[in-house]
């Protein structure tokens, strides 16, 4: 497969363009009710791989900048996913969608 | 107040737009936010406008329309494996207006075109403009507050077409808090650019000509979802969509899911060579006609993907009843103001639901409200039926000296032991009944 064809998220998201709200996060987790979640599944129901778990303290670093604002998130985890949308004009910019 | 509108939308898609333009021509003040930079940006779905309620509000709008294919063909493919049984149904006369009302469209280009006909009308269409919360009073809506700034505007009535995470439905109590993990589903979609002649001589097109294709068992690995690939002018979507619950249980992410669907024996050669032009998810509230949410308060009317206005079954309507469901509001508001009743009041607002019970939109939800629930509580007929219904047919046209009765009773053995025939028929009126 030539560059063309991305296989991974993060070549997937580079495909895309944002309007990055700096500094300014949509997305915020409950950390400690994150940590007792045996399942975790924001980590790898989220399609744009916004979630990850730090190795060291166990806490959920959260790109929002990669945000693809479907709301997953917070559907699968709303006791501890706070998600809402960027601000007007802030975040992902579909070209087709 | 001299700064109230009379109508506020929220959302520039398929149902705000067409509530915004019925309402303009109808000279009502009309204002719509769209919390995307131009109406389109933030839009996403899988790929087919069915447009007879667009013809409805422009009757001659299919020549300039930026729509991409008019949709001549359309597959329904189970796989399992290096296998595909398909129903495929391809219709020549299709290709003239108005193309059994199934084009293909990008929503980038397509609903900001859309976008500027409410503006032509008169409506007034504000982009950039997100809606954080709405304002209510002694148990009315009476208008909105706006990201960035925090500012209010105020309107006798708002229009909800937010879209699929309801967020303002759901802040106001017309829906439960919560959304819930077996009906919305979550879709990821490549756009995938290919030339013009290789798409038509790939998937047997005429000049113009497109297909929708949707594809169970294989690419969600028998859980309840399905693949698609729909044609563009010169791009293919790909995707595939996994309700909340099952792509928790499948433990992988759906981009996973969808390099094992783009790569599959079956699929891997429509998007040969193809560059990939975008990624994008979304969700599609599947809640079915028996859980709809309430569709209005005093001040307030949903519209769209807001309040769930998906047919799924086998059709995959979505726009058709958002530009519905936008033209009902509109008329109901419309009526209301002919009439000289406070266009806000409960009262007003109470033929909304009527409208739409006596049209394709609920009565078609409500031909098909028992198949959601019917999915979910039988997983094993997406998971079963595939994988086993593709090998007894593959067993059926396999050559060989077998004389084929001994080939037909081992068909019988086998559907006996995968399913049992008690089983099969039990199944079959479940599927039935259904979707009756």
């Amino acid at each position: 497969m030539t560059n063309n064809n991305p296989k991974s998220i993060e070549d997937k998201l580079g495909l895309l363009q944002y309007r990055t709200d700096e500094g300014n996060s949509h997305i915020s987790v409950d950390q400690e009710k994150f940590k007792a979640d045996p399942i975790k599944a924001i980590l790898f129901a989220c399609p744009a791989k916004v979630y990850e778990e730090d190795e060291k303290t166990g806490e959920c670093l959260i790109n929002y900048e990669n945000c693809v604002e479907c709301g997953t998130c917070h559907v699968v985890a709303p006791e501890y996913v706070n998600w809402f949308y960027p601000e007007g004009g802030k975040g992902v910019h579909y070209r087709y969608g | 107040m001299d700064d109230e509108f009379e109508v506020l939308i929220i959302g520039a898609g398929p149902a705000g737009i067409s509530a915004a333009i019925a309402l303009a021509r109808a000279g009502v003040e009309v204002v719509v936010l769209e919390r995307g930079e131009y109406p389109g940006a933030k839009n996403v779905y899988g790929g087919i406008m069915f447009t007879h309620q667009l013809l409805k509000l422009l009757p001659d709008c299919l020549d300039e329309a930026p729509f991409e294919r008019k949709v001549t063909r359309r597959r329904f493919g189970a796989l399992a494996g290096d296998r595909e049984v398909a129903l495929d149904v391809k219709v020549g006369h299709w290709r003239d207006k108005p193309y059994n009302h199934t084009m293909t469209a990008l929503r980038g280009r397509s609903d900001r075109w859309f976008a500027e006909q409410a503006e032509a009308e008169g409506a007034q269409v504000f982009a950039g403009f997100m809606v954080s919360e709405l304002i209510v009073e002694d148990g009315r809506v009476v208008g909105v507050k706006v990201k960035p700034g925090d500012d209010e505007m105020r309107a006798k009535v708002v229009i909800s077409g937010e879209g699929a995470q309801a967020f303002l439905a759901r802040q106001v109590g017309l829906m439960a808090p919560r959304l819930p993990q077996r009906h919305m589903i979550t879709n990821v979609k490549e756009v995938i650019g290919l030339p013009k002649e290789k798409i038509e001589d790939r998937f047997l097109l005429e000049d113009g000509e497109g297909v929708a294709m949707e594809y169970f068992g294989e690419p969600v690995k028998g859980l309840f979802g399905m693949g698609f690939v729909y044609t563009n002018e010169e791009s293919v979507s790909i995707g595939l969509g996994l309700t909340v619950h099952d792509l928790m249980t499948s433990k992988e992410t759906l981009n996973d899911h969808l390099e094992y669907f783009k790569n599959l024996p079956t699929i891997r050669k429509l998007i040969e060579g193809g560059e990939s032009l975008e990624y994008a998810a979304h969700m599609i509230p599947e809640y079915g006609y028996n859980h709809v949410p309430k569709l209005s308060m005093p001040g307030l009317l949903l519209v769209g993907d807001t309040a769930g206005f998906v047919n799924g079954s086998l059709y995959h309507e979505g726009t058709n009843l958002a530009m519905g469901s936008g033209l009902m509001a509109a008329e109901t508001i419309i009526e209301a103001k002919e009439a000289g009743h406070d266009i806000g009041s409960a009262e007003a607002l109470v033929p909304y639901r009527q409208k739409l019970e006596n049209s394709f939109v609920l009565k078609d939800m409500k031909k098909f409200r028992k198949a959601p629930d019917f999915f979910n509580n039988k997983p094993h007929i997406l998971r079963d039926y595939p994988p086993n219904v593709t090998q007894w047919i593959e067993d059926y046209f396999t050559i060989s000296e077998t004389p084929k009765s001994e080939v037909e009773r081992n068909i019988v053995n086998k559907v006996k032991k995968d399913i049992g025939l008690f089983r099969l028929v039990k199944d079959m009126i479940g599927v039935g009944r259904s979707v009756r």
